[in-house]
């Protein structure tokens, strides 16, 4: 007789009980730029490799990060017999931030959706302006996060074609850092890449139990 | 007009060196990292020199190039890892 227990019978596939904790860095691309893997062994585009034409990014000291996505949900309703299916789009990945590190000002110019920096080695000066938002700047985003250091595992999260949007705050309180909050990193759908990973892909490296 | 022969000639031509009014300076490719519009002066000729964005690729002058490589970004300690600060140039090496 079987020990009466509620557990399924047949295989089982149950999660680990290992947790991941804090941010991710956070680091971005000019998607002109080919991925690194492109594709890897196991066909996914991903990683990034900085070049001097297309240098990679890291943005400072990021807080409040969030991961989202935004789908188009349309219910298939029958009259007979109400709910029959639901219809789901995805329209986008989301990363929702906010940072403290602003400099230098080439970096945050990509935060504000500013144009160009403009640097004077000589005279000491950095600038940007704020004009026009250029909607055909599109970025590779990369995210990875060791939770083992000792053992080198991680996990990523990389996006082909992001654009930052929305309208951002640069908060100013007296004896607090500078904070630009409302920083939205939007994933949208990359046509040339395989439909199973339009959007971007998530890994994991973890040698000792995969 | 009177002509005078090879002799008298060869005894009235003067010898001239010509002293190069533009000097030929040895210049070398550098290339900037950043993706920023770069402008730098020189700290020996005092010459200018404008990069328009990362990648793009300038002749300077050997002299000033020392000073040139050693600009870079402050170092990012809130980073992943990397607290050394990134140079703004690099020289091209050509093959």
């Amino acid at each position: 007789m079987t020990l009466v227990t509620g557990t399924p019978i047949g295989s089982i596939t149950s999660q680990e009980s290992l947790f991941v904790d804090s941010a991710p860095n956070i680091y971005i691309q000019n998607s002109l730029a080919t991925p690194l893997y492109n594709p890897d062994v196991d066909g996914f585009y991903w990683q990034l490799s900085g070049t001097s034409t297309y240098p990679v990014l890291e943005i400072g000291c990021p807080f409040d990060i969030s991961f989202s996505e935004n789908i188009v949900i349309n219910d298939v309703l029958c009259d007979t017999v109400g709910l029959q299916a639901t219809i789901q789009q995805r329209q986008y990945l989301e990363f929702t931030f906010s940072i403290r590190s602003l400099f230098p000002l080439s970096v945050l110019t990509t935060l504000m959706k500013g144009g160009t920096a403009d640097v004077d080695a000589s005279a000491g000066t950095e600038k940007f302006g704020f004009g026009a938002i250029d909607n055909s700047q599109f970025w590779h985003v990369y995210t990875p996060r060791v939770y083992d250091a000792t053992a080198a595992d991680y996990v990523w999260l990389y996006f082909h074609k992001a654009q930052f949007v929305d309208a951002w705050t640069l908060g100013m309180a007296f004896g607090t850092p500078w904070e630009l909050t409302g920083i939205k990193l939007r994933a949208v759908a990359d046509s040339t890449k395989p439909a199973a990973q339009s959007f971007g892909m998530f890994g994991r490296s973890d040698a000792s139990v995969i | 007009m009177e002509i005078a022969d090879n002799d008298v000639r060869d005894s009235k031509r003067v010898k001239v060196e010509i002293e190069p009014t533009v000097q030929l300076r040895e210049t070398v490719k550098i290339i900037l990292l950043q993706p920023v519009n770069m402008k730098y002066t020189g700290t020996v000729t005092g010459q200018r020199y404008i990069w328009n964005g990362a990648g793009s690729v300038i002749e300077v002058d050997v002299e000033d190039v020392e000073e040139l490589l050693k600009k870079k970004t402050r170092p990012c300690l809130t980073c992943s890892g990397v607290i050394t600060a990134t140079p703004y140039f690099e020289l091209v090496m050509e093959v």
